[in-house]
């Protein structure tokens, strides 16, 4: 087993994860970060894409809305090309109770967020779909961001400060020594060997897995999976977050994020992260809330559905996941415990994920017997498709603009999605993308209307002919990704996308041959199914 | 035949009125308006055959989930009849199939379309991505890449075109035990293009000055290929003469290899075969989506199509279906597991419940079971609703039809033709009085 | 079993055209059939920019500010970035619809893009010359009344270079393109002395178009003549331009201006059942449904006008159908060449035209197989646009001359123009030829060709 020394080892390449290492490595740490796929893959790379401005949380948990907007600020600033600044409403349905409103206003004003009320005319104006008989739209400053594109982002980061990035790498087992951690085994899941990396630290950050992990080293750490199922709509219904003004629950929340609008979520406790289904009641609960912000919806083209799971940390059980706080956890096991070397950083949220990994690194800094300021919020992330000029906020036509600039009308490889030739060469050569799925989170190939139909197969030949792997490779790498793009569409296959589907049928299998294709079915850098898939609903 | 109310709208009466141009519809059109009816075809627009290869599969793997593909048709649809009695092939019986294909064959020749091959032999071709294609008549721009032939093959793509990954092609070929390299040239005459497709390339190979620039840069690439394979672009009217053109100009023969859709050899054999019916006095309509039907008793009297600001009255004295199934848009699917026809709401057999519809790998060699959703009907090819005629005057063909799994069965274009075919012939029959 | 999701929606509403890119399965037929990008790469094609790029374009949220955090404030600006229409390739959609016509599924990706033209417009991101230009082109009507009382000297600047190579310079419209020229009486002063026999049906509107109000009198007069006979009382309301040449150059506010206009003059005939009947293909498609579809404009009058209207040769087919005309024509022994317009097929009624002339007896019509003839409006006068047009029009230019006849058939005004314009064989209204059949006197270029082939005048 080959065997590596670092002063900082962080666990999950996650947005927490990548967050702890960037911070680690800023201030002058060693580090190395193991991920057991790719880049977030798990709970960062399945969430809905809102940046927080805190409105959700104002009446139930204002320390939690407190935190979002100020993060909100912050990442605005260190990542502006990550999101985009849609604005928010807070609207009151017929379903909802009018008396949440100065709640709601009050919570606003006491936690900072900057809020106005919308006359329904000019909410119409902006947003022609929405339910004309909601009665009162509040603005607030959410937005949406790609957690793909930020997650690379700070990893970038971490890697021109330094720190070492391993994909792939899937913890095997937490190395204690007596009361001590030392490190960890890894498992290479494309080269098939070994690793063993001794570390100082141990930063436990595999969120919703955090369990999991702590488990291998004898350490109880309960966090609830608190999975969360929601849908990409074909266009965006929206150009505006639009939640709904109560007290947060299922199928409140629309976010338009980049080509898609995400209608959202359900919580539901399971028992495994990695083992969970989505369940048809999901769908049409989500669909039947969306229809009362957007009544067109049900008719709407939904292009798939997935779950996340939520880490939410609890030293005791509750059956109601959705009480328990949105505010993270970071738990030090040497205190805890009495077992040195390890701390776990769990809960949180997407927005302040770079304020756990602020806390996390000053604890690394407090055991490490070092004191170094955090820079993480002032230094700017880079940014790979940076032109010259002011920084900018994303914008939906970004790639068009792009594409219309540059005239590479002849090479979209991705045409749903507006992906070029240039774009998965620089997926596959510099981010080293190892699977189609990676160079789907790199750069959106495949999460449009054919979700991969008409590109797939030019992705499995662009990385047959960059990477020269053998045939049988790229053949695999290619049906791993159908079937990856066939497990979310699974549960919301009706309609226009069934007939979609069946024309990438036609392609793949009658024009392609492609389940002939010489090499294995699947392997095992494909996609792990959900548990079950539409089971019948009978009512 | 049906006489015409008045000699003054006899250029407005249809006795078979067809809906969809697909292949089952246009097979159908030929036989009503061979047997005499006034026909004419509807569609919403155009469909599978602008997708698939241009040739004519019949049957490519029977049982499905087997590694070799059928090697004769023939045989292999006379134990499929055996074994699925309700599939179309059964119903209309091997040798009807053949005729079927064999007049499909002559329909296109007598419009300027070479097919070749008979429904005793497939052949193997290879796919866009180099896999092993099974398909019963080849376009004549494609047979040279029979892939039981041993001569080595030089795999030829095009710098620009992103839908003929020679390379991939090439080296899958090798895979597989068949002697291929790759070239990708890059010519002049393409740079100065914004962006290639399908459709520019082939009216790019349309011209002698192409082909001839293309040959100059293929044939240093050479080696000792014995032949050489481009994607299906050369040439969208005169394939034929750019593939022997090039062929001429390279010494070796030069052959077609299908690609992405959407494919030129099925927008050559579309237009073969709507030429050949207008030339007969067959008006074919896209943009007409048919959106509803009017009843009388036990038959269809009129069919209604959307257009601007009011539908439009389509009445006939027989309908021919051939809108397709869930691909084709014959069939609409809901997310209560609900399956409806479009044309005349006719019930349609399908999997009980959304749960049913689909396996849990998408390869999956049986194929999903709501994919074999459709119309079951009688010997005379109309619908049934429990074993009983729905519509008298109503026949049902093509992709409509259920219990076929035509995608993994390669028979999407022989359950077309077959049963457009016969489903044409039944509605014109159905005219003669008695 | 509970009710599908789509039927719990509410009763049909109509949704923005662009949300018909849900329908899109991507399958590219439509690249295929496009005229426009088979001749040109400044066009990238239907379906990139129809359902693809309207996925990414980004609606102005006029009035919605953004959010400046660090100072806690909303901002207000209406800088939009260019952002709304990135693709100005776009512009270069002639809107034919051929794209229409061939999806399997149903997207309306011309009426996709000529909204993203109306984005470009009201986010100001043509420039003033091509806007005053484009304004130019779009008014017929004005053109039309402004050129009218000195319509000699107009023929003659339309044809001179110097005034034309002027116009090309100053305001990009291209000299070779083929503009009208003042014909004979105008249609208004003809049918004030007009003097009809007495009607044995209904009464029915005709609805006359610039074309025919302006420049194009006789097709007016044959249609009147056609409709008379078979038996119509004939009123021709109060009018105005449709609206639809604004419509493709995206000037949309000034189109709806239009639109209003016509329904408020036409509402009163739609309400009492009277059927408004046009010539101008165009027109009519703007009234049944380009208006409405681009305007969304789906007020309970702009239905009832939408579904009162009628392309003459659709409303007299349909009389056949019901059994309801027996139309006793005389022969015509020519072989003519017939060109339906783009404008004709996304009516989605089949060929009714065509129909009624195969009625003629002895009169052999050839369809075109071309798709579009180019010009599609004000498209191929534009300099930056005529090369495309005439290119686009070279298979029916093709057609025409190897069909070979006196006279071309087509059913749109400037089509017919664009037709003689690149073959220079006249071209005729199919109501003309109707006309002729019925024995009704019909004026040149039909009548020298009837003449020619030896049928005599009735």
């Amino acid at each position: 087993m080959r065997r590596v020394a670092t002063e900082v080892l962080v666990i999950g390449g996650g947005a927490t994860g990548a967050g702890v290492v960037r911070d680690a490595a800023m201030r002058g740490f060693e580090a190395i970060l193991v991920e057991r796929r790719d880049l977030s893959h798990g709970t960062t790379g399945r969430y809905h894409g809102l940046l927080h401005s805190g409105g959700r949380y104002v009446v139930k948990d204002p320390e939690a809305a407190r935190e979002c907007i100020e993060e909100n600020r912050v990442l605005r600033r260190i990542m502006p090309h990550c999101i985009e600044d849609t604005g928010g409403y807070f609207v009151v349905t017929p379903w909802d109770d009018l008396d949440y409103v100065p709640k709601f206003v009050d919570g606003c004003i006491t936690a900072g967020i900057p809020v106005e009320e919308v006359p329904i005319g000019q909410m119409l104006r902006e947003e022609p779909l929405l339910n004309p008989k909601i009665s009162v739209c509040l603005r607030v400053p959410d937005a949406s961001a790609d957690s793909f594109l930020a997650t690379e982002a700070t990893a970038a980061s971490a890697r021109e400060h330094g720190s070492t990035i391993l994909t792939y790498h899937e913890v095997t087992e937490v190395v204690r020594d007596g009361d001590r951690v030392v490190g960890a085994r890894c498992h290479d899941l494309v080269s098939g060997e070994d690793l063993e990396i001794a570390a100082d630290l141990v930063v436990n950050a595999s969120g919703a897995w955090a369990g999991k992990i702590a488990g291998t080293v004898g350490l109880d750490v309960q966090v609830l999976a608190g999975k969360g199922t929601m849908v990409a709509i074909n266009h965006r219904v929206v150009n505006t977050v639009v939640n709904r003004c109560k007290m947060p629950a299922d199928g409140d929340i629309i976010v338009p994020i980049h080509t898609v609008a995400v209608v959202g979520t359900t919580d539901d406790r399971v028992t495994d992260p990695d083992h969970f289904a989505i369940e048809p009641w999901e769908i049409r609960l989500i669909i039947e809330e969306g229809a009362r912000l957007v009544p067109e919806l049900p008719a709407m083209r939904i292009l798939r559905a997935w779950a996340g799971v939520r880490p939410l940390y609890q030293e005791t059980s509750v059956a109601d996941t959705r009480d328990v706080t949105r505010a993270y956890t970071l738990l030090d096991h040497s205190t805890r415990d009495g077992v040195d070397g390890m701390i776990t950083i769990t809960g949180g949220k997407w927005t302040s994920y770079r304020q756990m990994a602020e806390v996390t690194v000053d604890r690394v800094c407090a055991k490490l017997g070092t004191e170094r300021a955090c820079r993480t919020h002032v230094e700017v992330l880079p940014d790979p498709e940076r032109h010259d000029g002011p920084r900018r906020y994303h914008r939906l036509g970004a790639r068009l603009a792009r594409i219309e600039a540059d005239e590479a009308f002849g090479e979209l490889i991705c045409e749903c999605e507006l992906v070029t030739r240039s774009d998965v060469q620089r997926s596959i050569i510099e981010s080293e993308a190892r699977t189609l799925d990676d160079v789907r989170r790199d750069t959106r190939v495949g999460m449009g209307p054919c979700q991969g139909g008409f590109c797939a197969y030019r992705v499995a030949a662009l990385l047959h002919e960059l990477r020269s792997i053998p045939i049988e490779d790229a053949n695999v790498a290619l049906r791993d990704f159908l079937q990856e793009r066939w497990k979310g569409e699974l549960s919301i296959l009706w309609g226009q996308q069934l007939r979609q589907e069946r024309l990438d049928e036609l392609i793949y299998l009658s024009l392609f041959d492609t389940e002939h294709l010489p090499g294995p079915r699947s392997s095992n850098l494909g996609p792990s199914m959900y548990e079950e898939f539409a089971p019948e609903t009978t009512s | 035949m049906t006489t015409p109310t008045s000699a003054g709208s006899r250029h407005r009466t249809t006795d078979v009125l067809v809906v969809g141009a697909g292949l089952a519809g246009l097979s159908a059109a030929r036989q009503a308006s061979a047997a005499g009816a006034r026909t004419r075809v509807i569609a919403k627009g155009w469909g599978a055959q602008y997708w698939l290869s241009g040739g004519i599969g019949v049957l490519g793997y029977h049982p499905l989930g087997q590694a070799q593909p059928v090697a004769s048709p023939a045989d292999a649809l006379a134990a499929l009849a055996a074994d699925q009695p309700r599939h179309p092939y059964a119903l209309a019986g091997v040798s009807a199939v053949a005729e079927a294909v064999s007049d499909i064959q002559h329909a296109c020749a007598d419009n300027g379309l070479a097919l070749e091959g008979s429904i005793d032999r497939n052949w193997l071709l290879s796919s866009p991505l180099g896999g092993r294609r099974p398909i019963c008549l080849a376009p004549s721009t494609m047979t040279g890449g029979d892939l039981t032939r041993r001569d080595p093959m030089l795999i030829v793509g095009l710098t620009g075109y992103p839908d003929f990954p020679a390379g991939l092609v090439a080296a899958n070929l090798e895979a597989q035990d068949m002697a291929a390299t790759a070239a990708e040239v890059d010519l002049v005459s393409f740079r100065q293009r914004r962006f290639l497709n399908a459709t520019v390339l082939a009216s790019l190979f349309d011209l002698p000055e192409i082909r001839e620039e293309a040959a100059r840069a293929i044939r240093p690439r050479l080696g000792s290929a014995g032949r050489v394979g481009m994607p299906a672009v050369l040439g969208m009217e005169s394939s034929e003469e750019a593939v022997s053109h090039l062929s001429d100009l390279l010494g070796v023969e030069v052959f077609e290899i299908a690609t992405a859709p959407p494919s030129v050899p099925g927008i050559r054999l579309h237009r073969a075969l709507v030429r050949g019916l207008v030339g007969s006095g067959v008006r074919v309509s896209s943009g007409m989506q048919v959106v509803g039907s009017e009843s009388n008793g036990s038959t269809i009297e009129a069919v209604y199509s959307e257009a601007a600001a009011r539908r439009v009255r389509h009445a006939a004295g027989s309908f021919v279906i051939a809108t397709g199934g869930i691909l084709g848009g014959g069939l609409i699917t809901d997310e209560d597991g609900s399956v409806t026809e479009v044309v005349a709401d006719i019930p349609v057999k399908s999997p009980a419940t959304r749960s049913d519809w689909f396996r849990r790998e998408v390869l999956d060699s049986a194929g999903h079971p709501i994919y074999r959703a459709g119309i079951e009907v009688d010997s005379g090819w109309r619908p049934l609703d429990s074993g009983k005629v729905v519509w008298e005057n109503v026949t049902v063909a093509g992709g409509l039809l259920a219990e076929a799994e035509t995608i993994r069965e390669h028979s999407m274009d022989g359950v077309a033709v077959a049963t457009g075919f016969l489903a044409g012939r039944a509605a014109a029959a159905s005219l003669v009085p008695g | 079993m509970t009710a599908p999701l789509s039927a719990q929606a509410p009763n049909p509403v109509h949704l923005p055209v662009e949300t018909t890119l849900d329908r899109c399965i991507k399958c590219g037929i439509c690249v295929t059939v496009c005229p426009v990008a088979a001749v040109t790469d400044r066009f990238p094609g239907p379906k990139y920019e129809g359902p693809q790029a309207a996925r990414l374009r980004q609606p102005w949220r006029a009035g919605a500010p953004r959010a400046d955090l660090d100072n806690g404030l909303w901002v207000r600006t209406d800088d939009h970035d260019g952002h709304l229409v990135p693709d100005h390739s776009v512009d270069y959609c002639s809107g034919c619809r051929a794209c229409n016509m061939a999806c399997p599924t149903g997207v309306r990706i011309a009426e996709i893009n000529a909204r993203a033209r109306a984005a470009m417009v009201e986010g100001a991101e043509f420039g003033w010359r091509k806007r005053l230009r484009n304004n130019l082109l779009a008014r017929p009507e004005l053109l039309g009344s402004a050129g009218y009382p000195v319509g000699r000297l107009v023929n003659a600047a339309f044809e001179n270079r110097f005034a034309r190579a002027l116009a090309d310079g100053l305001l990009d419209i291209d000299r070779r393109a083929p503009l009208p020229r003042y014909q004979g009486e105008r249609f208004a002063a003809w049918h004030r002395r007009h003097k009809p026999e007495p009607p044995t049906r209904g009464r029915v509107a005709y609805f006359t178009g610039c074309a025919t109000a302006w420049y194009e009198a006789r097709i007016g007069r044959a249609a009147i003549g056609v409709l008379e006979r078979l038996g119509f009382k004939v009123v021709v309301p109060e009018q105005n331009c449709c609206g639809l040449p604004l419509l493709s150059n995206g000037e949309f506010p000034a189109a709806r201006k239009y639109h209003r206009g016509n329904v408020e003059k036409l509402i009163g005939l739609a309400e009492r059942g009277i059927p408004i009947v046009g010539t101008s293909t165009s027109c009519t498609l703007t009234l049944k449904e380009e208006a409405p579809e681009l305007l969304d404009a789906f007020a309970p009058d702009e239905n009832a006008v939408a579904a009162a209207t009628y392309d003459i040769c659709e409303f007299i087919a349909g009389l056949v159908d019901q059994g309801d005309l027996a139309l006793d024509l005389l022969p015509i022994p020519l072989r003519l060449g017939y060109h339906p317009p783009c404008q004709y097929r996304a009516h989605r009624i089949g060929l009714p035209a065509l129909d009624l002339m195969e009625m003629v007896p002895d009169l052999q019509v050839e369809l075109s197989p071309a798709t579009c003839c180019g010009i599609a409006g004000t498209y191929g006068y534009k300099s930056e646009k005529y090369d495309i047009a005439m290119a686009v029009g070279a298979p029916l230019f093709k057609f025409v001359k190897d069909v070979g006849g006196p006279v071309a058939i087509c059913d749109s005004e400037t089509c017919r123009w664009q037709i003689t314009h690149g073959t220079d064989v006249p071209a005729v209204h199919p109501i003309e030829v109707i006309a002729a059949a019925m024995g009704l006197a019909v004026e040149d270029p039909l009548a020298g060709a009837l003449r020619a082939a030896g049928v005599a005048e009735a």
